[in-house]
């Protein structure tokens, strides 16, 4: 016997209410507790859905909560994956190098001060790209929230601060040894939120592919 | 079961196995797979079974395609071409690991 329409909303709701927030997550947990309801009514629980649905709950709750948790921290480890195996990619050190020579000419056409204001707006402006994206997304998708695609602005606030620890250790670039490390970690800085913005395309792009049905 | 410790190092295994013997399945297929299988002896939880399904999909292992079946929408898993090649891997070093196990626990069949 297959639950209808009616049942699968009621599923959907009272997972939503008990904190699973994700649509993504809630649609693979949705589809296994009809499964099981399913099961069960082929065979041979006569009662009502929503008795079975009792029960089943009351076996389960917990673990799907605690199911809830994982599944974020699955999300968390997708992000930091897809990262890493960006950073292995040839284009990473391409990055950085264009990265040092751009420092490099910025330092020594302008002052000190400009190459710092121009270094701390690239997180900004990336930060800010990710939030405006992040807000068209979500009005596309009927406002429904995706783990991964929200849980992306961990890492970009992360970053978001590193560049301020190397433009907070340049109080005097009078040394050579001090001009080498400052761009050095500038670039780097600059680098990994480059990496950033390009994984966050990579993982919208394959959450378009995957969840275009849930639109 | 009594004993699932003993299985939990072999579920990506498992699954990878599975999923090269049928073309897609879902969550909720492979724990009644599982269960089919080892007739009952064998029960993988959502709670395992998910995360390492996440793992596998994260690794480039899986790839995945959302339907709508009966109401509701399904994801399905299925092996991309290095999870194909994993399988095989896996699968030998499941081999191995058994007839490691099989000489020290008795010798005789080794």
């Amino acid at each position: 016997m297959k639950l209808s329409k009616a049942d699968i909303q009621f599923i959907d709701t009272y997972l939503e209410n008990s904190d699973v927030v994700y649509a993504d997550i809630r649609m693979e947990m949705v589809d296994h507790v009809a499964s099981d309801i399913e099961n069960r009514m082929e065979a041979g629980d006569t009662r009502s859905f929503y008795e079975v649905f009792k029960t089943y709950m009351v076996e389960n709750k917990a673990q799907l909560l605690k199911d809830n948790k994982q599944f974020l921290k699955s999300a968390d480890k997708k992000i930091w994956k897809t990262f890493l195996k960006e950073l292995k990619n040839p284009i990473t050190p391409l990055l950085y190098v264009i990265s040092c020579v751009g420092f490099y000419m910025l330092h020594q056409n302008f002052s000190l001060e400009t190459s710092r204001l121009c270094l701390s707006i690239v997180p900004l402006v990336g930060f800010t790209g990710f939030i405006f994206t992040y807000v068209v997304y979500q009005s596309v998708k009927d406002n429904k929230r995706f783990s991964v695609v929200e849980r992306l602005a961990f890492p970009f606030l992360a970053l978001y601060q590193l560049p301020n620890i190397f433009l907070n250790n340049t109080k005097e670039l009078s040394e050579t040894s001090d001009l080498f490390w400052t761009i050095g970690g500038a670039s780097l800085a600059l680098t990994l939120v480059l990496i950033l913005v390009i994984i966050s395309i990579k993982l919208f792009k394959n959450y378009e592919r995957q969840y275009k049905t849930l639109a | 079961m009594s004993n699932s410790k003993l299985y939990k190092g072999s579920l990506t295994t498992i699954i990878l196995k599975l999923l090269n013997e049928h073309d897609k399945m879902y969550g909720y297929e492979i724990t009644q797979k599982v269960k089919e299988l080892t007739k009952g002896e064998l029960k993988i939880t959502e709670g395992a079974l998910y995360p390492a399904l996440h793992k596998l999909e994260a690794e480039g292992l899986l790839d995945v395609e959302v339907a709508k079946v009966d109401n509701r929408l399904r994801k399905y898993y299925k092996l991309t071409e290095t999870g194909t090649k994993e399988t095989v891997n896996k699968l030998e070093e499941l081999a191995e690991y058994i007839k490691t196990m099989q000489a020290l626990v008795n010798p005789k069949l080794a």
